[in-house]
């Protein structure tokens, strides 16, 4: 009977987020691995977003009767929406270095789903994050008000964000035990849904099959993505918060590239997706929306722009009056961002800018990601693919500068050990796109986009 | 593959990456990039190796992470059960408290673990160190707060209430105070 309960519950996910990929994408012809990549991240997002919302006003079962209708309804619209007006298109494979990468891109996800069946959801896992969907569980689906008032688990971060643990709340409700082991089931669509992004993004911006089956394989020869605290397989938040920075850093490229309303529609959805996945989210969608008010000004598009953000400053807004409506314990790792501060601290960024240059180097965790990038951003500008190289290199070294600089604010005692066990984990959240910059450095100089 | 083998393969598909001029800052692009790629490919593959954990699926059990928690703080294998048997009988408003090593980090894991599973009870820590000290790993109530139970995580119980401890496992005895 559990397979059948997990089942049902994968399938009501995946129906919500049918209907809500079929609602965001553009119509005609579309690609049937980006349908499948915003069809993983919407519906999960969706659930977990209808999980938390619906729970405000009814427990379980009443809660999984009213957060399936939702999902069945979103789907049905999707449906027939998708009936008329979607032209679905499926990739061609041709060719051994294709065949190659193909066998490539699925052997990956053999074993991310292997290890993510293997391991344990480790420290993070269970105490940030799984005991959220634990606790809701044991209330009847919906987390309850003392778990945010109750000083003794200030520890587990109540104000961290809910995306992740409404997802595995709702897992437990169809299984009816929280189960930390089966859980695990989750993670490998995440995986599934970084890999399609990389495929699509590396077609749509290239033209090139190979370039972007090259892109989905990248991600296979950096260790610490597949296996390891953080990686796609553990369980925690960074894997999937780095997978919607990717889809709304290529939203943003392909807005940069073909402006269309659709891309620009996209992009405002996954940027509001980041806090809602991971705390640090706003700051990624903060470094997201600045730069893309840089490519909507020569447009004149700044309206469109700030008014993408609208969806963003909800679930932010949202999210800050009902940590305060539930008097959260005020986040303690950081002191007061004042000047003075700042003028006190700022010698630590000495200690950061070294430390995360050893962290580029560690090669039994990045391999040669970090130093490749590096050559593939200059490659990409000096091909004269200055447009595409000055984005990516903004997305990627704006979030990782404000990381370091957040440091200067840090209120624990050894503060460097606040250093040495976050920042390798905060730069995971720009790895995917770190990623497809290599790739993109691949292609050939004169490829235009293709849409 | 070897690395003839990869030279022949990549020389063969050398258009997907843009190779397709014949002047020599292709070609030296082109070789870099393959290079580079080769070096990614093996460094990466090196690391990922070493990563992967080789062990039975932990889906069979719902407490898998739990447990090895559990392992390695008290060594007992079914530590998430034997904490929850030994924790439910108290009331669900009363609050408990794990003693232990003042400047251990595993006192804040004994707490944590605890207080998952103990849920909605709350779980404090109160580390004992030297006098004049102060233990960084204390996490202690605001309000008075009476326990209705101390958990003595490696450090014994004191003589007044050693009588009424029980062993749960070697590392970790509870007492039980109201």
């Amino acid at each position: 009977m559990t397979a059948v309960e997990i089942l049902i519950a994968l399938l009501l996910i995946a129906c919500a987020g049918f209907g809500a990929a079929a609602l965001a994408l553009p119509r005609g012809r579309t690609d049937v691995p980006e349908f499948v990549a915003v069809a993983i991240l919407f519906g999960g997002a969706f659930v977990s977003l209808a999980m938390f919302l619906c729970g405000v006003v009814c427990a379980d079962p009443l809660l999984r009767i009213a957060v399936s209708s939702c999902a069945l309804l979103l789907g049905a619209i999707g449906f027939f929406k998708t009936r008329k007006t979607f032209a679905f298109e499926w990739p061609r494979f041709s060719g051994a270095l294709c065949l190659t990468l193909l066998a490539l891109v699925f052997a990956q996800t053999i074993l991310v789903t292997w290890q993510s069946i293997a391991q344990t959801l480790r420290w993070d896992g269970v105490f940030a994050w799984e005991i959220k969907a634990h606790i809701a569980f044991l209330n009847g689906g919906r987390i309850p008000s003392a778990y945010f008032t109750d000083w003794s688990r200030a520890w587990s971060h109540p104000q961290y964000p809910f995306g992740l643990p409404m997802l595995e709340d709702w897992l437990y409700c169809w299984l009816g035990e929280p189960h930390q082991g089966l859980v695990k089931v989750l993670f490998p669509f995440v995986y599934i849904a970084a890999i399609a992004l990389l495929f699509v993004a590396g077609k749509r911006i290239t033209g090139d099959i190979r370039i972007a089956l090259t892109a989905a394989a990248l991600p296979f020869f950096v260790p610490c993505l597949i296996v390891g605290p953080g990686s796609a397989s553990c369980g925690w938040a960074d894997f999937p918060i780095a997978t919607v920075y990717l889809a709304a850093v290529f939203y943003l490229v392909d807005y940069a590239t073909n402006a269309t309303r659709a891309s620009l529609r996209l992009f405002s959805l996954c940027a509001a997706l980041l806090p809602w996945t991971k705390q640090e989210g706003v700051i990624l969608a903060g470094c997201l929306f600045l730069i893309g008010i840089f490519v909507a000004l020569p447009r004149r598009e700044l309206t469109p722009m700030l008014l993408a953000a609208i969806p963003l400053a909800i679930v932010v807004i949202g999210w800050k009056i009902f940590l305060a409506a539930m008097h959260a314990p005020p986040q303690s790792d950081f002191l007061p961002f004042t000047p003075d501060t700042f003028l006190e601290n700022w010698d630590r960024i000495g200690f950061v800018a070294k430390f995360l240059a050893g962290e580029a180097i560690r090669w039994s965790r990045w391999g040669v990601l970090w130093l490749v990038m590096l050559v593939a951003l200059c490659d990409l500008a000096r091909r004269g693919r200055e447009r595409h190289a000055v984005l990516l290199t903004a997305t990627i070294a704006l979030p990782v500068a404000i990381y370091s600089a957040v440091y200067i604010f840090s209120a624990w005692p050894n503060w460097r050990a606040h250093v040495s066990t976050s920042l390798p984990r905060l730069i995971m959240d720009v790895s995917l796109a770190a990623v497809l910059a290599i790739a993109l450095a691949l292609a050939p100089a004169k490829t235009g986009t293709h849409k | 593959m070897s690395s003839r083998a990869s030279a022949v393969f990549f020389a063969q598909n050398s258009r997907a990456f843009a190779f397709r001029s014949g002047n020599s800052a292709h070609v030296i692009r082109t070789v870099l990039w393959i290079l580079l790629l080769g070096a990614f490919a093996v460094v990466g593959v090196c690391g990922v190796v070493q990563r992967i954990e080789w062990r039975p699926p932990v889906f069979r059990s719902a407490t898998s992470t739990t447990d090895e928690v559990a392992q390695s703080l008290f060594g007992s294998n079914n530590g998430t059960e034997l904490l929850a048997k030994a924790l439910e009988k108290f009331p669900q408003d009363s609050a408990l408290m794990v003693v232990g090593p003042g400047m251990d980090w595993r006192l804040s894991e004994m707490q944590y673990l605890a207080s998952y599973v103990a849920w909605p009870r709350p779980v404090w820590a109160l580390g004992q160190v030297e006098a004049g000290h102060l233990s960084i790993f204390s996490y202690l109530p605001k309000d008075d707060v009476k326990p209705a139970a101390m958990l003595f995580y490696i450090s014994e119980p004191p003589p007044e209430l050693a009588a009424h401890a029980l062993t749960l496992a070697q590392d970790l005895k509870i007492v039980t105070l109201q």
